[in-house]
């Protein structure tokens, strides 16, 4: 099996920050929506 | 769609509408950005695997382009058509296609100094040279998509740290430092 690596990027920014990876589809939608929910509440 | 693929986010405070699908066909992917568009939506983020297209659209105004399959020349000829038309890149990929390397990009109105760069997966020497030399020149990376080396840089200030092929702890490791520092991902991709 392939091992995985990330490539990213930071800049300067403020406030949460939440990321997934390797996620399903339906867990990465169930992710956004919590998601979505907490910046509504 | 696709439901056993691997997927990656990031998210962070905005507000307005937000909408993604993931693991469409190109007819799919275009009828619903088309759809998208009409209601004063734009894309932020588009991937491309397996000829499944994910994709990200929150509300904007102006032109939107986007192309698959390009070859490098062709890549480049579009991108200064859409440059001299206040058009800037904001996200592009690369990866072998039947004939060599093909090309995807979105532009969306910009201004100001663009820069973008492809190579290998090897080549991070040589990224790290033109990163230092746009960071100078006050450009910041604004995208850095896969696959090989991929990068986008627009107008910017600020720190800019870049991680590159890196494991899932180290990844880990370098975002909880650099969010304690006052930093945020601008740009996350996943690689094997």
């Amino acid at each position: 099996m392939a091992t995985v690596n990330y490539s990213a990027v930071w800049r300067p920014g403020a406030g949460a920050q939440w990321w997934v990876s390797g996620v399903s589809f339906d867990s990465f939608k169930e992710k956004d929506t919590d998601h979505l929910i907490m910046v509504s509440d | 769609m696709r439901k056993d693929g691997g997927y990656t986010g990031v998210w962070r405070p905005g507000v307005g509408e937000q909408h993604w699908v993931g693991g469409f066909d190109h007819d799919d992917f275009k009828q619903r950005d088309t759809e998208y568009f009409k209601k004063g939506l734009r894309l932020v983020a588009m991937h491309i695997s397996n000829d499944e297209y994910t994709g990200v659209w929150r509300p904007g105004a102006g032109e939107q382009h986007w192309h698959t399959g390009l070859g490098f020349d062709e890549f480049k000829q579009k991108d200064k058509e859409y440059f001299d038309k206040g058009l800037r890149l904001i996200t592009m990929e690369s990866r072998y296609g039947g004939d060599g390397i093909k090309f995807m990009g979105v532009w969306r109105p910009g201004t100001g100094a663009q820069r973008w760069w492809t190579e290998g997966g090897d080549k991070f020497d040589e990224f790290k040279k033109k990163d230092l030399e746009h960071f100078n020149q006050g450009l910041r990376l604004i995208a850095f998509p896969p696959y090989g080396l991929n990068a986008i840089w627009h107008p910017g200030s600020g720190d800019q740290w870049v991680k590159f092929a890196v494991s899932l702890d180290e990844f880990k490791k370098a975002d909880k430092e650099y969010f304690e520092q006052g930093l945020r991902l601008v740009d996350l991709s996943v690689g094997a």
